[in-house]
């Protein structure tokens, strides 16, 4: 491979200055791919595969890294070429998907309930789907509607500009879950959708289709609901947007906009990022409906879901409009009902000091209809409905009642103590849990609320939502169970118990508790810890999934993430996320392999040398263009004469941070060979007696090392140009168990974050990038990694608990290094 | 339909952008004044406001962001659209979380910012 040396002109040699540049080229080309990934992973979340702001970069990404492997090959003598075959595979499916149109085309924006259209629930949501559905089986008893569909939010999106603005202030939001940024920023986005005029053609189809309408509107004016799509599906989005009734037919286009802003609310976003939606995937289109001037309305499910064994209806209903029942604005009357032909009232309790407005026939017509529609939907139903002042019935909505537990194990019989701590209240979803005690008063942030804790709060808010997923049981001392977040709890299967005032007092803070929310009590101790394992799974069940889809899959997903796995080969690579990383992991290697051949072939200019430095570190040089000044093997920092090397440097060698000198005077007997493993670890690269390289040059530094037991990574180019700047990390593994390691890594992603890096974190591998930046903003953030290399290097070891990451976060923000040791 | 014309301001430290953008700006009829830095923009505005400004968000002493804050501070209703150089996402995020209209990123044609211009200008009209 050496054949080719010779001396050029400027002293090197000819080989080394070819692989050098090749090098160079070769990393340019993968921190452009980088920033490609970065965006792509963003905008596929926002636009369909078609659509040219996909297409184009992708295919941009495509050229980028095949020109990448063929620079790989130059360097590494044609190993790899097996890699055009994957990247040309890739491509191709990528093609494929281009293919499909963006959008149908020739979508409507605006259907009548009535028509054909209105059947399919990516034009006109969920639930306007489930209107259309009522509509065409009880054509007497649904109001005629019309939907602004999901094509009308895309142009609107599209009209004003809004989807880039909206991509940008989404970007990244999920590590902002539960802080006050989150909420600036979704106020910021419903801020610019309610600026934003709505597109005329948008607007007429609004005017023409309620001018239609208009006679059955009457003076009760119309009510404008959203309808997602995926809405009352598997995922209802229960009151995760707003409605707007009793609109006046002048006022539709604003009712139109807020409605659409409304899928922006905190609540809204945080559901999507716990179901893993993403913005594309979920259009929404808005549903527009005449009201019913209600005498009495409420809503019907077709069995209890309290009790799914007593074969029952349940009905709540108030006098006037339904609104009030679902918001628990008042207090609702309850009736039960046989699953008859002719249902009949088998108990009934009125809210205190109400007259009664709802004859027994009324409900058993109420009752048969709801059954008749659970009939034709071949499921168990949750329905809106309401009684206008002649007396008829009309049905509002529709949906299917949220899964049924299975969970009817009976406490009673077990040994041990059988009194229960406190009993009474409201079955939400039945099912046993246990945990400890948390309670979240009124005005807390709810991303406090602890993993697997019993949640108890006075009110149950809809703001709760987003701490559903990861609890283990809900304890209110008020609330209403047919609000909205009671309709969530059902959806996310939490055990729940509403009005168990004025006991809940007992729940101590801390306090380990068993709930049956089926019996309705509640048991100091762990009585079924064989309920866990299943609370466990359902938790992680709601774990924020990965985002999905075929394009995900081709483009970001990332799956070569160990570099020492034997799997970490061409053939495994099924993105071009995969094939970046490893031909640029390759690319590194080969330029390592080709400096142990110099080293060991002893070139008369020494291009290997040795950093000398007192702190523990081994470090061997590789100076790619002569910055180097001094001629001998031993190299002191200062005569390296690259700009990102001084910057790291400045940081590893800051006199404040705390280097195992503390080691010695706490574990005397630590051997030295330990001490000196400290950047030797038991998998490198080039086996364990071999030192670390840095690659370095006047603009470039690539340093892969080994601190303790993780991997590091820095690569960077810094010089006055912005444009080629970067500066890379990357860094994994470690000696501590995973929980410990994931800490780290959270920690990392903190403080890089603070300190403007792009991060990527998936369990304890953390990659940071930042680009483009001016060569002081590189400088010092080439200082921090080398800061932040050297106190985290113990960290997975120190940090025992959740709380420890953000600690430790802001102790190292605050230059409080001492507390690494 | 003769449309009331509209009054933007163009404030960048490299004169060359101001110039550039003027006369593109002004083809439809609009004024456009171009400023160097934001404190001799602000005296202007003061005198008399502007619907739109346009504003570098790198400049030395008071930077785009900070011109943002200031115009809201004086009139709500202006439009503020930032140029954003390096760091697109980052800056644009915080400027559209403290109330900017919209964002552009360097290098741009004349024409992609009258676009966002004209969008701004419907808002006004709404």
């Amino acid at each position: 491979m050496l054949r080719s040396e010779r001396p050029d002109k400027t002293g090197g040699d000819f080989s080394f200055r070819l692989r050098y540049e090749t090098l160079r080229s070769l990393l340019d080309k993968n921190g452009r791919a980088l920033q490609l990934l970065s965006d792509l992973e963003g905008d596929l979340r926002h636009f369909l595969p078609g659509d040219y702001r996909i297409r184009r970069p992708l295919r941009h990404l495509c050229d980028t890294v095949l020109l990448m492997a063929q620079e790989l090959n130059l360097l590494a003598a044609d190993r790899h070429t097996e890699l055009y075959d994957v990247i040309f595979g890739i491509a191709a499916k990528l093609e494929d998907h281009f293919e499909s149109p963006p959008e149908r085309p020739g979508l409507p924006l605006a259907v009548r309930l009535s028509e054909e259209g209105a059947r399919d629930p990516t034009v006109v949501g969920g639930k306007a789907a489930g209107v259309a559905q009522l509509m065409r089986l009880f054509p007497e008893s649904v109001r005629s509607g019309f939907v602004i569909t999901t094509a009308a939010y895309r142009r609107f999106l599209e009209e004003e500009g809004l989807v880039d603005r909206i991509r940008v202030l989404l970007s990244d939001i999920e590590v902002l879950v539960g802080r006050e940024q989150f909420g600036e920023r979704t106020r910021a986005i419903r801020d610019l959708v309610r600026a934003a005029p709505v597109p005329d053609e948008v607007q007429r189809a609004i005017a023409v289709h309620a001018g239609e309408l208009e006679s059955e509107a009457g003076g009760a004016g119309w009510a404008v609901r959203s309808s997602a799509t995926s809405e009352d599906d598997r995922y209802s989005f229960a009151g995760q947007f707003d409605s707007l009734l009793m609109v006046k037919t002048q006022d539709l286009a604003d009712a139109y906009r807020s409605v659409v802003a409304s899928r922006f609310t905190d609540r809204a976003v945080v559901y999507r990022l716990h179901c893993g939606f993403s913005e594309v995937e979920t259009p929404m289109a808005v549903l527009f409906m005449p009201m019913v001037d209600a005498a009495a309305a409420g809503v019907i499910y077709t069995r209890d879901p309290s009790d799914p064994s007593s074969d029952s209806m349940t009905v709540r209903a108030v006098p006037g409009l339904g609104d009030a029942v679902v918001r628990g604005a008042v207090e609702a009357d309850v009736f039960c009902l046989s699953r008859e032909s002719r249902p009949r009232v088998l108990a009934a309790k009125p809210a205190p000091g109400r007259s009664p407005y709802l004859s027994e026939d009324a409900l058993a017509g109420i009752g048969a209809l709801a059954l008749k529609a659970a009939e034709g939907f071949g499921h168990e139903m949750d329905m809106e409905w309401a009684i206008d002042r002649s007396g008829r019935l009309w049905l509002l909505q529709g949906r299917r009642l949220a899964a049924l537990a299975r969970d009817s194990a009976d406490d009673e019989g077990r040994p041990g103590k059988g009194v229960p701590l406190i009993e009474g209240g409201v079955t939400i979803f039945p099912g046993r849990s246990e945990g400890s005690v948390f309670w979240l008063t009124a005005g807390v942030d709810p991303s406090t609320v602890p993993k697997g804790c019993v949640l108890v709060v006075e009110h149950p808010t809809p703001e709760l939502a987003s701490a559903l997923p990861r609890i283990a049981a809900l304890i209110a001392a008020g609330g209403n169970p047919v609000g909205h977040l009671a309709t969530l709890l059902r959806e996310f299967g939490v055990p729940s118990i509403f009005r168990m005032a004025p006991w809940t007092h007992r729940l101590e803070p801390g306090m380990m508790v068993s709930v049956n929310a089926t019996n309705r009590r509640v048991y100091e101790g762990s009585r079924w810890p064989e309920v866990q394992e299943r609370m466990q799974r359902r938790i992680a069940s709601w774990e924020p999934r990965p985002r999905s889809g075929p394009l995900h899959e081709l483009v970001a997903s990332f799956h070569l993430i160990d570099p020492y796995s034997p799997a970490f080969k061409p053939a495994n690579c099924r993105s071009l996320h995969d094939t970046v990383r490893l031909i640029h992991e390759l690319s590194v290697r080969s330029v390592f392999g080709f400096a142990d051949e110099q080293a060991r072939l002893r070139l008369r200019r020494q291009k290997v040398r040795r950093l000398h430095t007192r702190l523990p570190l081994r470090l061997r040089l590789i100076d790619l263009d002569g910055c180097i000044r001094s001629p001998s093997a031993q190299v002191l920092p200062e005569e390296i004469a690259s700009c990102p090397f001084q910057a790291l440097w400045k940081g590893i060698s800051d006199v404040r941070l705390p280097w195992p000198e503390r080691w010695d005077a706490e574990f005397p007997s630590l051997p030295g060979q330990f001490r000196e493993a400290i950047l030797a670890g038991p998998r490198t690269l080039r086996g364990r007696k071999d030192s670390n390289y840095a690659l370095v040059a006047a603009d470039y530094l690539n340093l892969n090392a080994r601190f303790a037991y993780h991997y590091a990574m820095v690569d960077a180019i810094v010089g006055p140009g912005d444009q080629a700047n970067h500066v890379h990390f990357r860094l994994r593994g470690g000696g501590a168990a995973d929980a410990n390691r994931e800490r780290r890594a959270r920690f990392l992603e903190l403080v890089l974050r603070r300190a403007q890096f792009g991060v990527d974190r998936r369990g304890d591998l953390v990659a940071a990038w930042l680009r483009k930046y001016p060569q002081r903003d590189c400088e010092q953030a080439l200082e921090l990694l080398g800061r932040l290399m050297v106190c985290a290097r113990q960290l997975d070891l120190l940090m025992r608990r959740d709380e420890d990451v953000q600690t430790f976060a802001t102790l190292f923000l605050n230059g409080e290094y001492r507390a690494f040791a | 339909m003769a449309e009331k014309k509209l009054r933007i301001m163009v404030i960048d430290d490299e004169s060359i952008v101001g110039k550039r953008l003027k006369p593109a700006l002004e083809k439809t009829g609009d004024t456009v004044e171009i400023f160097e830095d934001g404190k001799s923009a602000m005296a202007r505005f003061d005198e008399q406001p502007f619907d739109i400004v346009v504003t570098d968000v790198r400049m030395d002493e008071m930077d785009g962001i900070e011109v943002l804050e200031q115009v809201l501070a004086r009139s709500d209703r202006t439009k503020v659209i930032i140029i954003t150089g390096y760091a697109t996402v980052e800056v644009a995020r915080e400027a559209l979380t403290k109330g900017a209209f919209d964002f552009i990123a360097k290098p741009f044609k004349p024409a992609d910012l009258r676009a966002v211009i004209e969008r701004a200008a419907r808002q006004l009209r709404q």
